[in-house]
């Protein structure tokens, strides 16, 4: 079954001037306990799409799907006080700032408390009980000690920790983590990270991991999103996208990121797309990456419909099946080229 | 040949914790130590806290270091001199990491373009324009953009204008704080390149402080790693990158998804660990992996183990 | 790089200053008030044309003479007379000039000496700040129009001493604006970019803070410019500021306050003229506040 089943989302944003598309009809499964990673830049409408989800979006957005439904109900079809308590008991979020998704003024404990009696837990001792399992759950060793601090009392680290205890709270099925390791150091990315990656075996929750970092999403993700101005640009298994991305745009991300190993040399340029992301003000007529697109030809002024491509996932691209064809004979013709083998190295 | 030399630069802060306790003794930097050869890059790696932007604050000369000092072509820069002042300001400039702080939002861009030009040139009316014109092209801009705010550029183009304003001098040295940090993917590599095409064309010196390893590895000749205030590893990239030694530089990598895979063998940063710690112990004793008695008592002295590299760790005593 | 910049760009870009007049025009209510504003300093500027009468001109004959569109009223009175006959209109036309150039010179008074010693306090060291900061904060622990009255009552009332008095307790108002948005200015990244050009503090604070404390200061000189006419009108109610026969709008309802109940207009349309000219004021600085400081996307 679909945990999450999204058919032609549309968001607006309402303005002086009209409405502004910021996620244009996009189209969304995801099964039960995937981790799926969400990539973008800034713009792409990527936070919206979990704002969305989680029924935060402010009133000046306005959102139009056929479907959208979570664990199998169709949310559209609710009341929207039904609604957002539906949401609340089935999916949590998890922000980029630690620090300004707890409240200062209050101890770990009280927030932890307030979260587990909104969803029903009202015994005292049955509370602590919780907050105790809640924090040991997410790798907090000294339980007792934590819960009577306040939130500046704990390093970046911990404090994400913490909310992602209390996201944890209501036993959501998905989990929305939204950039959850930017604000943090190296080091503590990758525990956070693995955290969130053991929650999802353990406790059985699917994961949306949204970021602009394609090397986090390529070791923990079952499949990736690659959003692009407000348009699904591809969105395929992991393996498939790291090895064989088929968009020009997930092509150019994962060109853009010095590749391991290549040390400077004179001369030695990375692979960058020109030109600057599109506002969403003024989107390009045509495929959104158009005027970037280092393989755009005379039709790319007609918008690309998302086509599926057998053994690979679906891709917004006016040229994916000749590309893929041509990978196809390509690695019959030579096994794996260097860059695929790194990939792949990283990946198994 | 030797651009830059910083000898044992150290800066403690005093932080006053109320009035009836006494003052706390901060070590941002200690006992610092590098030399920056001409046309290369040196890049300083190291999480928040590691004291790396106050480092730069030192070399640039908007914050006086305790001790040390800091020589450019081989004479010492004092930091009350006015003269050191006007060469250094001229000779080292910054890039800052956050785009959309760095550039006066009210201001046209060629006119605080101009303004530098003004304070450090003879140059007239005419000639600053021309200048002006000219690096705006060199960085990737339209001369006509000078006329604009700093509102209207997207954050790739705010940091081409940082660039601008850094290279305006025509510097030997550039010390870019993270300045990919705060851009779209799609972006750092445009800024990227640039840094480097200008960099082989003026033949410029970098210090690049960073904290993404991909980057530095790309970029950087020689690397500096550095926590708590202090530098744990000193060498140059295959050194650094082909097989560090220092527990914590190895942690960094078993920390980055991708190098991970390459050593399988570092381990992450664990749990801090409760140990008894004397004042003069290792900055990293807590949490490295092979903490010994000795660590938490004594600080492993910055030694010279290969040619160009130095480590601060027993384990290579 | 990008295709835009391959052409020649010849949108002109707008200054900031018409940058913040667009984002002004968008505000209908602040519009309005901004040509209420306008129409009364005309009307100030435009005294003695407009006015039929001199405002110290005794209609004997006609004493309490109600406003033209009473059954009583007369046209040559538009808006009536007061208790020695002068005509009403002409006083409150006279009057918006006093008002109004009395209240400039309060808030350009105050503004110059309040932004340089804001300025002062936020450039020299910290003994020169804290003795600045301290005595502000002592002259904004009294209620200012107490100590407005106290001044005068000290250095006695007319109408000189009324302006010294409003300025004096308007100063510290911008010291702290000013001071304020200086310091938080100065920890932006372009200026210790400036720093790192080797800019003098003076080149620094004209080229780099300057506009960019603007619009704080210029919402602060409209509030303080509308506090300056209530006050000047307050200490001319209570006999503090402008003397009996000026036609201050403070002034003229201190004189008619006795009348009240047979003579309402008298009292009534002064009163509306202040509160007109205070709200158009205040709905003027609303505006400049939110078309200088739009929030960020």
């Amino acid at each position: 079954m679909n945990l999450l089943h999204i058919e032609n989302l549309s968001i607006d944003l309402k303005t002086h001037s009209g409405p502004l598309s910021i996620i244009d009809r996009l189209s969304l499964r995801m099964s039960d306990n995937e981790i799926l990673g969400i990539v973008g830049e800034s713009g792409s409408g990527k936070s919206m799409l979990a704002m969305a989800i989680m029924g935060l979006l402010s009133s000046k957005m306005e959102m139009k799907a056929d479907y959208f439904s979570l664990d199998g109900q169709d949310l559209m079809k609710m009341v929207p006080a039904d609604r957002q308590a539906y949401i609340s008991s089935k999916a949590s979020i998890i922000f980029q700032d630690p620090k300004s998704s707890l409240n200062p003024c209050f101890t770990i404990a009280t927030q932890l408390n307030e979260t587990l009696s909104a969803h029903g837990l009202h015994a005292r001792s049955a509370r602590k009980q919780r907050s105790m399992e809640l924090l040991d759950a997410v790798g907090i060793n000294q339980t007792k000690k934590v819960l009577n601090l306040y939130p500046h009392q704990l390093s970046g680290g911990m404090n994400q920790r913490v909310a992602i205890a209390i996201a944890l709270a209501c036993k959501p099925r998905l989990l929305i983590a939204d950039e959850p390791t930017t604000s943090l150091d190296v080091t503590i990315q990758a525990q956070i990270l693995d955290l969130i990656v053991n929650l999802n075996k353990t406790e059985n929750v699917g994961v949306v991991l949204i970021t602009h970092d394609f090397a986090l999403l390529s070791e923990n993700t079952d499949k990736i999103g690659v959003f692009y101005s407000g348009h699904m640009m591809e969105h395929a298994a992991t393996k498939n996208i790291l090895t064989n991305p088929l968009h020009p745009y997930t092509r150019s991300l994962l060109n853009s990121v010095p590749q391991l190993g290549k040390r400077h040399t004179r001369g030695s340029r990375l692979f960058a797309l020109k030109g600057q992301i599109p506002t969403i003000d003024k989107p390009p007529v045509g495929c959104r990456l158009g005027p970037r697109c280092p393989s755009a030809e005379k039709q790319c002024v007609k918008p690309p419909r998302l086509i599926s491509i057998p053994n690979h996932g679906k891709v917004r691209c006016h040229f994916a099946k000749q590309e893929n064809e041509r990978k196809e004979t390509e690695s019959n013709v030579e096994t794996r080229s260097t860059r695929k083998q790194t990939i792949l190295g990283a990946d198994s | 040949m030797t651009l830059l030399q910083v000898n044992n630069l150290t800066k403690h802060y005093k932080v006053s914790s109320g009035i009836f306790s006494p003052n706390t003794l901060v070590r941002a930097n200690q006992n610092i130590s590098f030399t920056l050869e001409k046309g290369k890059t040196l890049a300083i790696v190291g999480e928040s806290g590691s004291g790396k932007s106050t480092l730069a604050r030192q070399i640039i000369g908007i914050e006086k270091p305790t001790s040390g000092s800091i020589c450019l072509d081989g004479k010492e820069l004092r930091f009350k001199n006015r003269r050191d002042k006007r060469t250094r300001f001229k000779t080292i400039r910054m890039i800052f990491q956050n785009p959309y702080e760095s550039l006066n939002p009210n201001v046209r861009i060629g006119h605080s373009l101009e303004q530098t030009l003004i304070i450090n040139t003879k140059l007239g009316k005419k000639q600053r324009l021309k200048k002006i014109a000219e690096t705006l092209e060199k960085v990737g801009l339209a001369s006509e953009q000078q006329y604009r705010y700093a509102h209207m550029f997207s954050g790739g183009q705010r940091q081409r204008i940082a660039i601008a304003r850094a290279i305006l001098l025509e510097p030997s040295i550039i010390i870019a704080d993270e300045p990919l940090s705060a851009l779209d993917v799609s972006i750092q590599a445009q800024i990227l390149n640039l840094i480097q095409s200008l960099q082989e064309e003026m033949g410029i010196s970098f210090i690049f402080i960073s904290h993404d390893l991909h980057v530095v590895e790309h970029i950087a000749d020689s690397i500096m790693v550095m926590y708590n205030g202090r530098v744990v590893e000193q060498g140059n990239v295959s050194q650094i990158f082909d097989e560090p030694l220092h527990p914590y530089t190895q942690s960094l990598f078993a920390s980055t998804p991708i190098y991970r895979n390459r050593f399988p063998n570092f381990l992450p940063r664990g749990p801090k660990k409760q140990v008894d710690l004397l004042d003069s112990a290792c900055v990293f004793a807590e949490r490295c992996q092979y903490c010994e008695t000795r660590c938490t008592a004594q600080t492993p002295m910055l030694i010279e183990a290969e040619q160009a590299y130095k480590i601060a760790c027993f384990k290579f005593e | 790089m990008s295709i835009q910049s391959q052409f020649y760009q010849q949108t002109r870009v707008p200054s900031t200053l018409a940058r913040w007049w667009r984002h002004y025009k968008r505000n209908p209510l602040a519009l309005i008030a901004l040509f209420v504003l306008i129409v009364i300093a005309l009307i100030a500027i435009l005294a003695d044309l407009l006015a039929p009468f001199d405002p110290a001109r005794q209609f004997t004959d006609s004493i309490h003479i109600p406003p033209s569109w009473f059954d009583e009223g007369t046209t040559t009175h538009l808006f009536g007379t007061d208790y020695i006959g002068r005509d009403l209109f002409s006083r409150l036309v006279h009057g918006a000039r006093l008002s109004l150039s009395l209240a400039s010179a309060v808030v350009v008074l105050s503004a110059i000496s309040g932004i340089f010693l804001g300025v002062l306090a936020s450039f020299s060291n910290y003994w020169i700040n804290s003795l600045i900061m301290r005595v502000m904060d002592f002259i904004l622990a009294i209620p200012s129009l107490i100590l407005a009255v106290v001044i005068v009552a000290i250095i006695g009332p007319g109408l000189p001493n009324a302006i010294y008095a409003v300025a004096f307790v308007l100063i510290p108002h911008f010291v702290l604006i000013t001071r304020s948005a200086i310091v938080q200015e100065t920890s932006k990244d372009y200026v210790t970019a400036m720093i790192l050009d080797g800019a003098s503090k003076s080149r620094l604070f004209l080229q780099s803070i300057l506009p960019n404390i603007l619009p704080p200061i210029v919402v602060q000189l409209t509030l303080a410019f509308s506090i300056a006419i209530l006050e000047i009108s307050t200490l001319g109610f209570l006999g503090l500021g402008a003397q009996a026969p000026h036609p201050e709008w403070g002034t003229i309802l201190s004189e008619s306050h006795h009348n009240i109940m047979f003579a309402p207009w008298t009292v009534a349309i002064p009163g509306l003229a202040i509160l007109f000219t205070l709200l158009s004021i205040n709905l003027v600085g609303d505006g400049l506040k939110d078309a200088m400081e739009p929030r960020q996307k």
